[in-house]
């Protein structure tokens, strides 16, 4: 069922996003984790924001930058917050939980985690997110969703949300311990192994099971700033 | 002039601060700064950047890096001038940043450095503190070491560009309980603010009350519960807050 009618992306002024959360993508990097410059694997989720300029809607153009020849969708099962969160343990989180949504992480490729990657990141249009809020009643197991990216309407990125190292509850547990979570705030939990590259004239669409789908799609980024 | 965000009796307003610290509000009341609750006085997106002050950086075993190192702070951190800060339990160093911080007036999308000092609307401070215990090696530093709650004061208020002549030429003090701790000065920054500008609008457009907090130089120091810590930017003000316990701060029900 749909929460409501309102747009959620004209509410969301940023989303905080989990990175390194599908234990099929971390695999294929952890050995990694063990080297300079990370030393060790992550103790605690990998955090990111998506700032306000980022966000867009569902249907909304996404740029591809002149500077390269390729972006990468992150496909999310995004939560939205129903109450005030202030240090809420996981056993309770889901109370604080209204539903879900789909948030698209769109990126360029990122080399390295060391830094926070906000110019891989933050590009204007980099973070669809929609269409609909889902209310959490109509989802009985978040963490059994199939998650999928769809390139002009090829199947090309699939995972599933029984793979997400940081659990929903875990996740609000963490966060509210020390970042206040208001209603109408929306985490994205983290997107699946295999990183698909899209470049202008694509048409983009992640759709979460019982969730939705979310459609994108990429413009040059000359035409992106002229219209 | 000076413009702040504040709430009395209940009602946030936009006022414009006197020559002798009063407050002047839109219908033309002129308020006891006392008698106010500060805000931040901007809610745009703030980007911070790490160790842009090559002291500063040496200071932490860095060297000065080759392109600017910026993060985004969650726009929940933020509180105005003379609030609490809670220093969470069981943590072993966390100390204040004091820095300038430019506050954008017009949307700036792909600004060119000599042009750049059009966009700035005027400037802020912000203490950027820091729980160094949180510190891990991904996407350093992260969310929980730069956007805990209560760990941002922003503030007290916007000065005019056209009123502070030169920003980067402006001492950066700290003083904690009165005793000066840290001291700078803005002619040390790495990227000055017309660099970083160009640097961020080549890809995100930015928007009026979008700030950037241009960095901290050396000279940083624990604080702890009872603390009152002041930061001070020559020609755009002071800004303290208070620091205390986890405990004291959820016994006032502050955030639950």
């Amino acid at each position: 069922m749909i929460k409501d009618d309102i747009n959620i992306h004209d509410k969301v002024k940023e989303v905080i996003c989990v990175a390194l959360n599908y234990s099929s993508h971390v695999k294929q990097i952890e050995a990694a984790f063990h080297e300079p410059p990370y030393k060790e694997p992550p103790k605690t989720p990998v955090l990111f924001i998506k700032p306000r300029n980022t966000i867009a809607g569902h249907l909304a153009k996404v740029q591809c930058p002149d500077s390269v020849e390729t972006i990468q969708p992150g496909p999310a099962l995004a939560i939205v917050i129903g109450k005030q969160a202030c240090r809420v343990s996981a056993d309770k989180a889901m109370d604080y939980i209204d539903g879900y949504t789909l948030f698209n992480d769109f990126t360029l490729p990122e080399k390295s985690y060391f830094r926070p990657a906000i110019t891989s990141k933050c590009y204007d249009s980099f973070g669809p997110v929609g269409p609909d809020v889902i209310i959490k009643e109509s989802v009985d197991d978040p963490h059994q969703l199939d998650v999928k990216t769809f390139v002009n309407g090829e199947l090309r990125q699939q995972g599933n949300t029984k793979e997400l190292i940081w659990r929903i509850p875990a996740l609000v547990e963490f966060i509210s311990g020390f970042k206040t979570l208001y209603p109408g705030e929306v985490i994205a939990t983290g997107f699946p192994a295999g990183r698909v590259d899209v470049r202008t004239g694509d048409e983009v669409t992640i759709e979460v099971e019982k969730v939705g789908r979310l459609t994108n799609s990429i413009i040059s980024e000359q035409e992106y700033y002229r219209s | 002039m000076k413009r702040a965000r504040i709430e009395h009796e209940g009602v946030e307003q936009l006022v414009t601060v006197n020559d002798d610290g009063s407050l002047l509000t839109a219908g033309g009341i002129t308020l006891d700064a006392e008698q106010v609750t500060w805000l931040p006085p901007a809610y745009g997106t703030v980007i911070a950047l790490g160790l842009n002050y090559a002291d500063h950086a040496s200071e932490l075993e860095f060297r000065a890096p080759e392109e600017p190192l910026i993060f985004i702070k969650a726009a929940s951190t933020f509180i105005g001038h003379k609030q609490q800060s809670y220093r969470p339990d069981n943590i072993e160093y966390m100390h204040y940043e004091a820095e300038l911080v430019a506050v954008i007036g017009k949307t700036a999308h792909k600004i060119k450095r000599e042009d750049a000092m059009d966009y700035v609307g005027g400037y802020t401070l912000c203490n950027d503190y820091a729980i160094r215990d949180y510190l891990e090696n991904y996407y350093r530093p992260n969310l929980r070491v730069k956007s805990h709650d209560s760990l941002s004061p922003l503030g007290p208020y916007v000065v005019d560009r056209d009123d502070v002549a030169d920003p980067h030429r402006l001492m950066l003090r700290t003083c904690v309980n009165g005793e000066l701790r840290q001291e700078g000065n803005t002619r040390d920054m790495i990227f000055d603010i017309p660099y970083l500008i160009e640097y961020l609008s080549a890809f995100m457009t930015l928007q009026p009350g979008d700030m950037i907090s241009t960095g901290t130089p050396k000279g940083l120091s624990d604080v702890v519960p009872g603390d009152e810590v002041t930061i001070e930017v020559e020609q755009v003000g002071c800004l303290t807050n208070y620091i205390v316990s986890e405990e004291e701060y959820f016994s006032e029900n502050k955030l639950l």
